[in-house]
This record gives C-alpha cells, structure tokens and sequence, in this order.
C-alpha cells in the first residue's frame, strides 16, 4: 500500500532542492554585496529569480531543460568572451591595473612622506581628556610629546614616565589604551593625524611608531594634475592612464590607472613593427601548424583505419596498441618527447649518436612540433575514420563495383568525399583545437627557440594563445589589454573559420 | 493552484535556510586577522613559528595562508581583489617593486634604527619610485661549490681550466663550471673574466651607459678558455637547468657549479663533498661577482580595505628588528639581511651571508626591461647558445647580446 504518492515526493523534493538552490543564492548574493561586488549580485539575482520563475512556472516547460545549461554558457563562454573584448580597449597593463579613483588614492598615499630628518617616535596609544591621543617619544632627543587630532604639546622632563629605552610611557592625564583597542581602532588611527604646523604633522606607522610627514604631492581642485612640492615638477594626466612631468613626457608616476583607449591594442598590433612583426609571423604559423596538424593526423588515422578495416591477424591487439598514445596523459607524453628530443641529454640524440640541437633550430623545432602532435592526436583520428568507413553503406560499394569502378575509383571518388562529409564537423573542431593548442607548445618548446639576437621577439613555434599568453603573463611586464586584444583576435578568427567551414560542408543545413 | 502552493512552500522553505546561513555568517566586527601569504617553502617552515601569533603585532592575530608552489601564489596574486587579496606577502624583491608600481603595495617609512641594520643597497631593492614599500628579509645569492674530489679549488680562472682539460682528458669530468638555475648563476663567469653587466657610477649607483657585457678583456678570455678549435664551446663553462650541467655537478661529473643555498640539501644529499667559494678571477686578483637578489615582505594595499594596515606596519617593524630576522633566518635557513644577527648563523648559512657582500645588486627594473626586444636573462641563454652551442663567435653573438641590453638599461633606468 503507497501511503505517499510518488508525485508527492517529487514535489517535495522539488520544492526543497529549490529552497537550498535559492538559499545559497541569496547568501551568495549578501556575500557579493559585501564585498561591493554588485555586478555579481546583480547576475546572481537574475539567476535567482529566473530560476524560480522557470521551475514553478507552466509556462516555461522546456526552459527546464535549457535554463542550467544557458547559465553556465552565460558565465563561462559569454561573460568571459565579453569581459576579454571589454578589456581589449583599455591601456591595461603592468603598472596600469587599478582604477583612476583608487590610482589617485594611492598617490596620495605615496605622497605623504617623512621630513627630510626622518624624525620618527616611538607612540602609545590611549585618550587624554575624552579624546584620542598619543603619547610620543622622538626616537633621536628622547623628548616626550602629547598629541591629539588638535596640536602636539611638548612635555616637561619629569612630569611623565619612561622606561629603561627612555620612552615615554603615561603622563598625566593620559590613559594607555590595550593592544585589543589599538587593533579595534586601526580605522580611526590610519587616517588620524597630530598637527605640527601648517604642512607638517605626526602620522601613525604602526600600533607603536609614528613619524614626522609632510604632504609631497598636491592634486589640483579636478583631479587632473598634481605638484610634486620638493622639485616643484607639475604632473598632468597623459589621458593614456598616467601622469607624466608636464615637460618631460618620460618622468611618469605610478601607480596608473586602466584607460580606454579603444584604438591603442589593435591599431598597436597592425602598426607598431614591434608588436605586428611578430604578430604577422605567429598569425601565419599558426594556421599552417593547425592546418598541416589535421591534415597529417587525419591522412594517418584514415589510412590506418583502411588497413585494419580488412580482416587480418591480431586486428584486436594492434587496434589496442594503435588507441595507447590516445589514453596516455597528453601532456606526459609531451614531457617525454621534450625529454627525448633534448639537445644535449635528450634520448634520441644518446642512441643514435647525434648532436643535433633538435628543439633549438627553427626549422626543427617546427617539425619536432608537428611530429609529436601526430603522434598524440592520429588514434583519435583512426577512430573516428574507422566509425565512418562502418557507418557507410555498402550497397554504394556494391553498386561502383557493378558499374565497373576500379578499387581506387571508389576510395578516392566515392567513399573518401563520403567519409569527409561525415568527418567535416570535426576536422573543424579539430582544427580549432589546434588553433589554440597551448599545451603541446608550451609544454615542448615554450614557443622557442627565439633568436633575441637577431631581433626576434616571439618564439619560432608561437602560436597566437602562446604568445597572448606571454604577452600578458610572460615577464614581469604583463600587457594584459594587448593579450586580450590578441585573444579577440584569435576569437574572430577561429569564428569565421568554424562558420565558413560549417556551411560549406552543408552540415548545418543538414542538422 | 498547485503552483501556488509549491511556491509557497519554496518561498517559506528558501527564507527558513536563508535565514540559517546568514546566521551562520560572523558578524561584521572589526577584523584583527592578518592575512600573509606565502609559497610552500617558506610556508612550511614559518607556518610553524608564526602562525597563529598574537605578538607579533599585538592585538592582532597572525594568519599564514600556504600556497602549494610560488606560481600558484602568484596567480592567486594576480587574480586578487580587496575581498580575497592577503594583507602581507613574503616573495622575492621583485613582487613588492610590481605591487609598488600597480598600486598594490603599502608605502612604509623607515625607524633610524632599522635603516642602521638593514644594507641601503637592500633597502633601496625594495623601494619603488623613492617610496618604502617593503623590507627585505633574506638575501638571494649564488656561490661556487667546488667538489674536493677534484683537489682544493682553484685561486685562479686559469687554474680553473688547467684542472677542467686534465679531469676531461681523462675522461673524468664533461662540464668545468656550471651556471645552475639557468643564466641566473652565469654572472660570476661573466665578471671572473673581465666581462658583466652594467658598470658602476662613483656613487654605486649602475652607470648604464658603460655596458661590460662585451667587454674587449673578456672577449679575449672566452675565446681562449671557453671555446674549443671549431669555435664552439669546450664544455668548460655550461649553463642550464638542474637538469642539466647540475645534475652532472650531482653526479660528480662537473668540477663546480654557482648555484644558490637552495641547492644544499640536494648536493649534501649526493654525498659531494665541496667547499663554498667565490669563482675565480682570471688572474686570482679583486673578486668576481654574483647577483644578489632579496627575498622581501610587504604589506598590501587590501590590509588598508581589511582595516588592519597599521598591524602590518607593526608587523612588518617586527620583521625587519633582530628578533623578527633570527626567527624567520633560522626557521628558512636563508641568509639573513640584517646585518646584527650574523653570530647566530650556521657556516653554510654564514657562508652565503659572506658572498652577498661582494654581490652585485640584481636590479629588477634593468634586468626585466625588454625594450631593446629581450631582457638580459633571454639575451644571456640567446648570447651563450650562438657563442658557444651554434659557434658564432664570442665577439660577434656578445656585440649583439650588448646592444640589446644597452636600449634595455637606457629604459630601464627611467623606470626605477
């Protein structure tokens, strides 16, 4: 006897994977507002309510089914692909990461700096008549000081007491406050400061230093320039991110900021011989690695399949052997090629008594790339050319040979157009793969050899994701606008292709 | 009507676990943790000592979060913002000069007592643009470990070679000295014969215009002690990875290696026996020299959102006093920069303490500039694969590797 009727149960558990579902967004949304990061709350809101919205509504049946899977496109190819292009038009770089409002925070900060004496003192914290205040010691003459968010008022020897450092350590009137109160006023102390004249005042350092500062740097009422007051050198916005001297365009103060600058990345990449030099060269190897890669791969992996499509010998075990390379992890096989392939201690060299510096030469480095990149990607090939060679009728076979056509009329006229129509969709995706195969190359090679003598700045066997990579993570000189703007780039590129691809094999209007 | 009711339900049930982790979530009180990160060697050692402490800066508790390698540390780095960034980070010099630059990093000032023990040239690693930023802790340096199966070390560059071409003739010995960890170890060969970076100015400062790399003096040595009769390298002098001419100094089958104190554990473990050593000078006269880089903390700019900036700064006087040093010297066994704690040092430790002194000043903004189309790490591998692998010529492959570096310094030197 059911006493509780399934569909019962499916609703209560509907209902409450969607009470934990909506509760974790709500907390994750509290959280994202915290930490003042409102477009996530913002993102996270409309999930919330669109899922609530789809699961209790008749109305979005087969939205159920779409919704998951539109989120996750949405936050893991759209909003990544968007924030790349947004980024792409910006001066974004080394030195150029933060905002214009906290770059002049920041300077600000920077620009308060010790007197010319260093006069430093050793402080307690506490409250002297109600307010916050500080007893200080000057580290060099010892003389004890009283300070308050008002004024700094010498203290007369004797009438505080020190300790065996000579510092200053109660006064009259002056209450010590605990090391849990100083840490619970970190806010008030970090910006409190003791008067001492007009451009002077003690500023804390630390829970129980402080020193003498003054202020170096002077912004204008609009933000937009500022004075260094030691060299009197006037600092203006460059509307590239920085200020730069006024008259010497190369005095530039950091931190800057990310500015827009739409046209900077790309028009840099296509103009500035250090940036489309390279570009041109990696653009071209690219393509040819990617085209030439799929090419040998399949051409292996098709012919293979062919011979083991005849019933021979052992067919079981050499299929096995043929599908190893494609069940080993990519990138140790990579490293044990590097490994082999090594110019001085490298396995290949060692048998065969050579020295050739195979991963150091341009030309067969290029090789060496592509040879192990057949290696690793023909038994996905074999396989997919051996599940086309059975899925095509054999009855078109049969026919050919009624009519007359040889063995090799019918592989090259009829079943290889046949099997590349089947084959298209992924020669394309595999042609992007390899488009951005960045594991094979830097794993390999690094993208070497480079030849930095002669000018060279991207490596011999570069492709476009490497070197965006080592455009923005490859020194300590990251361009991450540049990187991204590469990145657009390879995006529009590997797009294009895959559509034009896609249509000229018919396969979407057959889909 | 259904519908209805299931949402109902949804609603008072979503509100009720809502409610139950927000209350879970702490109140907003004010934050007294401080949050430092560091790589998984330092990590390990000093997790132990410092993690957790209250006194460092009092009123405030010391947290140290691991990272499982320097890389995994600095993606994190990169990808931080005010909520998940740390307060205080402990990295090479060259972390606290970026953070300066990007923004990132806390500008401090300097009490007269730690400006007395700390080497302004230490100091001056970790400032940016004429600002405090950080305090150097440990000094990154090289020397030459010489295997005394070999006999004693040589006092000459060309005792050095006489030993190597009777160790090789034998068959003994595939490698004379080797630059370990890459170029990084290189400079000492460099300056041992004549040759270097950049010269320096009366004041100490780098003189940028006065490039050693192609120096005539040590044209003339490399090409009669480094090179073979083809022109190419004779094996006397190799650079590269510890999996190349430093696992052949491993393997006794190199006569010495410039490597760093990282490598003791791994040379002790082989059962070499060495002595540590600056690298001879051609003719036993003045001294070569070897970068010195800094290990250094800072605190960051998020300690300011944290609010808990000021128990950095009093933190970070805590790791620049002598009793801040010898703790973390003693806890990482590097090679302390203040200068006061020296007595409590192990020889090892001691023995790179002493190279540091004849070190030159490894200055991030010159070595990393790349404006001339590579930096100096890129243009030395590149200079010694065509003077020494390829056989290109020292004279011709250094002429190219010096003008580079000469468009690189010219920038560099507005930058620092």
């Amino acid at each position: 006897m059911n006493l509780i009727k399934p569909s019962a149960i499916s609703a209560v558990l509907k209902v409450m994977s969607l009470a934990l579902a909506t509760a974790l967004l709500v907390w994750m949304i509290y959280t994202a507002i915290l930490a003042s990061d409102f477009i996530i709350a913002g993102v996270l809101l409309i999930i919330l309510i669109g899922a609530n919205w789809v699961y209790f509504s008749k109305k979005a049946v087969a939205s159920k089914f779409l919704f998951p899977g539109t989120v996750l496109l949405v936050i893991f190819v759209i909003v990544p692909i968007i924030y790349t292009a947004w980024m792409s038009v910006y001066n974004y770089k080394t030195g150029n990461e933060i905002t214009k409002d906290q770059a002049i925070t920041q300077l600000k900060l920077v620009g308060l700096v010790p007197d010319a004496a260093g006069t430093t003192y050793d402080m307690v914290l506490g409250k002297a008549h109600g307010q916050n205040a500080v007893l200080l010691t000057d580290q060099a003459t010892h003389q004890a000081f009283l300070g308050d968010a008002n004024k700094l008022t010498p203290l007369q020897p004797g009438s505080y007491t020190m300790d065996k450092l000579q510092k200053a350590i109660a006064a009259p009137g002056f209450t010590v406050a605990s090391a849990t109160d100083i840490a619970a006023s970190n806010t008030w102390l970090s910006t409190f400061t003791v008067p001492v004249s007009n451009v002077r005042f003690v500023s804390p350092q630390g829970s129980d230093v402080a020193a003498l500062m003054h202020e170096k740097f002077k912004f204008n009422a609009g933000l937009t320039q500022l004075q260094d007051t030691a060299s009197g050198v006037v600092y203006v916005d460059n509307g590239n991110g920085n200020f730069v001297a006024k008259n010497d365009a190369t005095k530039v103060l950091f931190p800057g900021w990310r500015q827009l600058n739409p046209a900077e990345n790309y028009i840099g990449l296509l103009t500035n011989p250090k940036l489309s030099g390279p570009f041109v060269g990696v653009f071209i190897w690219t393509i040819s690695f990617a085209f030439i890669s799929v090419l040998m791969m399949w051409a292996l992996g098709l012919t293979l399949a062919i011979a083991m499509d005849k019933k021979i010998k052992f067919r079981g075990f050499y299929r096995a052997i043929l599908i190893l390379p494609y069940a080993m992890p990519s990138f140790m096989s990579i490293l044990i090629w590097a490994g082999i392939f090594n110019g001085d201690y490298g396995a290949l060299n060692n048998l065969l008594g050579l020295h050739v510096q195979w991963l150091n030469d341009a030309w067969l480095a290029k090789g060496v790339i592509l040879l192990v990149n057949l290696w690793l990607g023909f038994p996905y090939f074999y396989l997919i050319s051996t599940g086309a060679l059975q899925a095509l009728p054999t009855d078109i076979e049969e026919a050919a040979e009624i009519d007359g056509a040889t063995g090799s009329q019918i592989f090259w006229r009829i079943k290889l157009p046949l099997i590349f129509q089947i084959l298209s969709p992924l020669l394309i995706g595999s042609f992007a793969f390899n488009f951005n195969n960045f594991n094979l190359i830097y794993l390999l090679t690094k993208g070497g050899p480079t030849d930095v003598l002669n000018g060279q700045t991207a490596g011999a066997t570069d492709i476009l994701i490497t070197y965006a990579y080592k455009t923005a993570f490859g020194s300590n000189q990251q361009n991450l606008g540049l990187a991204c703007a590469i990145s657009v780039i390879m995006f529009v590129i590997v797009g294009a292709l895959s559509m034009w691809s896609l249509k000229r094999s018919r396969v979407l209007e057959e889909m | 009507m259904k519908i209805r009711k299931n949402g109902i339900a949804a609603g008072i049930a979503a509100v009720a676990t809502a409610a139950m982790l927000a209350v879970s979530v702490p109140a907003h009180a004010a934050n007294t943790t401080i949050n430092i990160w560091m790589d998984d060697q330092r990590g390990a050692q000093l997790s132990p000592v410092w993690d957790g402490s209250t006194t460092i800066a009092p009123g405030y508790t010391i947290k140290i979060t691991t990272f499982s390698s320097r890389d995994a540390m600095m993606s994190a780095w990169d990808k931080a913002t005010a909520a998940s960034g740390p307060d205080m980070m402990f990295d090479a010099v060259s972390s606290t000069t970026d953070a300066a630059k990007n923004g990132k990093a806390l500008p401090i000032v300097l009490t007269a007592t730690q400006k007395a023990e700390l080497p302004a040239a230490a100091l001056g690693a970790a400032s940016y643009q004429g600002t405090q930023y950080g305090i150097p802790v440990d000094v990154d340096t090289t020397t030459m470990y010489w295997n005394t199966k070999f006999g004693k070390a040589p006092k000459t560059f060309a005792a050095l070679a006489a030993t190597f071409q009777k160790y090789k003739k034998a068959g003994k010995v595939t490698t004379g000295i080797c630059a370990g960890d890459g170029t990084w170890g290189a400079l000492p060969v460099l300056t041992a014969l004549g040759g270097g970076a950049w010269g320096y100015k009366a004041d100490g400062t780098p003189d940028v215009g006065k490039v050693l790399f192609n120096s005539p003096a040590f044209v003339k040595n490399a090409n009669a002690l480094l090179v073979d009769k083809k022109g190419k390298g004779n094996g006397l002098f190799a650079w590269d990875g510890w999996d190349g001419c430093g696992q052949s100094f491993v393997n006794g089958k190199a006569l010495a290696i410039n490597t760093g104190s990282w490598r003791l554990s791994a040379i002790i473990d082989a059962g070499i026996n060495y002595t540590l050593q600056p690298v001879p000078t051609i003719d036993g006269k003045g001294t070569s020299h070897q970068w010195s880089g800094f290990g250094a903390v800072f605190g960051t700019s998020y300690s300011k959102d944290h609010g808990v900036d000021l128990g950095v700064k009093t933190a970070l006087s805590y790791f620049a006093s002598q009793k801040g040093a010898l703790a973390y010297a003693t806890a990482t066994k590097r090679p302390p920069v203040n200068s006061k704690i020296g007595s409590h040092l192990s020889a090892d430790v001691a023995g790179f303490a002493n190279a540091a002194k004849t070190g030159a000043v490894q200055v991030n903004g010159l070595l990393g500039d790349n404006t001339g189309g590579a930096n100096w790490y890129d243009v030395l591998s590149s200079t010694f694969d065509a003077a020494f692998t390829k056989g290109q010529g020292v004279k011709a492959s250094f002429d190219k590797g010096a003008k580079i570096l000469k468009v690189d310094w010219a920038h560099g030197i507005t930058t620092l």
